[in-house]
């Protein structure tokens, strides 16, 4: 038996979404943003399995499974684009990306 | 447990920090891998040990992994830096620390008082839900993981404009 509280847990995936958003807002290379979102998924996965330990049944767990299929699909599908996107383009800069007017 | 719980929450937040901050995006990589170790551990603390296996296993195994290949394949870490380098000012910055840390702050305020303590979720018990009641959920998440799979194939799938029989 644990003693920690599960809110901790929720607390804790909070702030991360919190510093995620930040990177997510700031950054303007497509790989580092890409690399956000992954946190922030990871984050919403670490409050689904603080909402498992809470209430002790495994219905949390479930959903992070699930979050784990779909944080891994979209993974390869957004790594094999940023990849097709450095090909065509030879930068990963969105406001380089932006100033082409969605020329190439 | 709970002095344990919050060095780990104080690593986990500066790793994250340091990791979404780092105009070199190898090293904004290690960084995060170190702050899903301390994911990772989180959930081991909450009780929840299948879930942290699997923490480690997908995020700090595959996950990172997969990102470590394509910034080395590609090179594109150091090319990013040099762009982002002229663009990653404290100015920059201002607006997005605003944005996210008040997005935290409402979400903290939201967040009920602790009482009780964590309740042990094992790998039986999800075992038990994922092929009980969430059979037909683990499908979806197979059908989602193939049609990953195929669209990775085949949007990566090296072509040639001549094979392609295009203009």
């Amino acid at each position: 038996m644990t003693s920690l509280p599960p809110e901790y847990g929720l607390g804790l995936a909070m702030a991360l979404f919190g510093v995620a958003t930040a990177g997510l807002l700031a950054r303007r290379s497509v790989l580092m943003i890409v690399l956000c979102l992954e946190l922030m998924l990871a984050a919403a996965g670490l409050a689904l399995v603080a909402a498992s330990a809470k209430h002790g049944n495994a219905q949390g767990t479930v959903g992070w499974i699930l979050l784990l299929a779909m944080a891994a699909s979209e993974l390869s599908i957004g790594l094999v684009l940023v990849r097709r996107l450095y090909e065509a383009t030879g930068t990963l800069d969105l406001d380089a990306l932006a100033d082409r007017g969605g020329e190439a | 447990m709970q002095a344990l719980f919050f060095a780990t929450a104080a690593i986990t937040i500066a790793a994250a920090t340091l990791g979404v901050s780092r105009k070199i995006a190898v090293h904004g990589l290690l960084w995060m891998l170190v702050a899903f170790l301390g994911i990772a551990h989180t959930m081991w603390l909450l009780g929840a040990t299948f879930a942290a296996a699997l923490m480690l296993s997908v995020y700090a195994g595959a996950v990172a992994m997969l990102f470590l290949f394509v910034v080395i394949l590609f090179d594109i870490g150091t090319m990013a830096a040099s762009a982002e380098a002229r663009q990653l000012t404290a100015a920059a910055w201002a607006a997005p620390l605003l944005a996210g840390g008040a997005l935290a702050g409402v979400l903290l305020a939201a967040l009920p008082a602790p009482q009780g303590s964590s309740i042990p979720v094992d790998a039986k018990m999800t075992g038990l839900a994922m092929y009980g009641p969430y059979a037909v959920a683990a499908e979806l998440a197979s059908f989602l993981l193939l049609a990953g799979l195929a669209g990775a194939f085949h949007i990566g799938r090296r072509r040639t404009l001549a094979a392609e029989g295009s203009p």
